[in-house]
């Protein structure tokens, strides 16, 4: 047997592993356990990642359903405020349009007040002539005169 | 002292169960039966290492884990991304050379990898594998592979010829690579132990200091040439998926 070189091939083999052994399993051992810690932190980092994504994402569907809610409701005070609106000016239209006919009543009572007196006076001085007329025909002078003279001084009275 | 050993006597091929189809030898060999067992090892270690499919491997698992990413990478820095659907077939070369190679450093074992014929084999299947995918991709256009661009027209059959005898000799010098380091690394260790044995107790120290170190560079040797022979099987395949040196 150890006359075999095979023999001490394996006894440099023995010898070998038993130097090496120890310090290259340790240092192998110790890589694995890192290359399985590295992918561990990956993984959670990634859990982590997935997880702020996440949050992230509902926050911005909440923002986006506030922005929704306050445009709603921006436009629904919108449209009452232009419900108001209308409303205020269709009332305002309608006094402006009551003071309006009051007016144009009041300007109509006028020109009849008017016109009633413009037709007495032009009835009387009518009926002045009228009766001047008749009494310078009819008439002598004198008596005439006297006439003419009390009617004229009584007209006013008669008229007024 | 009565019997007398070679340093090459391990590597004899000896018939385990003798069997003969048609005249032809076939017979179930050690050289076989690593082969068997480096598969065997190879197959059991990954089914082994995979079978808890752990998000966070364990030891054994990251090492199956690194052995597919180094082969991976491999694949992916000298093929590119076409290399992808070969990378089953890159990865068995890779694990079953080293696997031999490692087995074939236990003392009293077998190296197939040693023998010409084992890893002539080999490198014959991916010189086969390589030019029909280089068929299969380019069709005729994969002869352009022989003709250098931008040289002058003269010297152009010259080197067409070099071409060709260069393209023809890959799977000599891929095999020869292999089994000589394997060969020579395993003679040189046999030659140095009788040494040990023809120094004696007294000055049979040195060479079995120098054996043990040597077991080492073997060790070393193993996984390099398993390496050189899968590089250079990726190479060859980049040639015949692109078509450029």
């Amino acid at each position: 047997m150890l006359s075999d070189p095979t023999f001490w091939v394996l006894v440099a083999f023995v010898i070998f592993v038993a130097l090496v052994w120890k310090p290259a399993g340790r240092m192998i051992a110790q890589m694995l356990d890192e290359r399985a810690e590295k992918i561990r932190s990956d993984l959670d980092k990634a859990a982590k990642l997935r997880e702020e994504a996440q949050a992230l994402l509902a926050e911005y569907q909440k923002k986006q359903r506030d922005a929704l809610k306050d445009a709603e409701a921006i436009i629904a005070a919108a449209r009452a405020e232009a419900e108001a609106l209308s409303k205020q000016a269709a009332a305002d239209l309608e006094t402006s349009l009551k003071r309006r006919e009051q007016l144009a009543l009041q300007r109509i009572a006028q020109a009849e007040a008017q016109a009633l007196t413009d037709v007495r006076a032009a009835a009387v001085d009518l009926a002045m002539q009228a009766t001047r007329k008749i009494l310078t025909e009819n008439l002598d002078a004198g008596r005439q005169d006297a006439l003419i003279d009390s009617a004229i001084k009584e007209l006013p009275a008669k008229l007024n | 002292m009565a019997e007398q050993h070679s340093p090459l006597e391990q590597f004899e091929i000896k018939r385990l169960i003798p069997v003969e189809i048609g005249g032809i030898d076939a017979s179930f060999t050690n050289s076989a039966l690593w082969m068997v067992l480096a598969l065997l090892v190879v197959s059991l270690l990954m089914m082994a290492a995979m079978r808890q499919r752990a998000l966070v491997p364990g030891r054994l698992q990251s090492m199956a884990e690194m052995s597919y990413e180094f082969v991976a990478g491999m694949i992916r820095e000298n093929v590119g991304d076409e290399g992808k659907k070969y990378f089953p077939f890159i990865f068995t070369l890779f694990m079953f050379i080293l696997g031999a190679n490692l087995l074939g450093m236990i003392p009293y074992s077998f190296t197939p990898t040693s023998h010409i014929i084992v890893t002539f084999a080999l490198a014959f299947v991916v010189f086969i594998g390589v030019t029909a995918i280089g068929f299969a991709r380019h069709g005729l256009h994969f002869f352009g592979f022989f003709v250098p661009a931008g040289v002058p027209k003269a010297l152009l059959p010259l080197l067409v010829v070099i071409e060709v005898i260069s393209y023809l000799i890959r799977p000599v010098s891929l095999s020869v690579r292999l089994f000589a380091n394997m060969l020579a690394g395993h003679t040189m260790l046999k030659v140095f132990a009788g040494f040990v044995i023809a120094l004696g107790v007294l000055g049979g120290w040195a060479p079995l200091a120098f054996v043990v170190a040597l077991t080492g560079l073997e060790i070393l040797i193993a996984f390099l040439q398993a390496y050189v022979f899968t590089i250079l099987t990726c190479l060859y395949l980049n040639d015949a998926v692109h078509l450029h040196h």
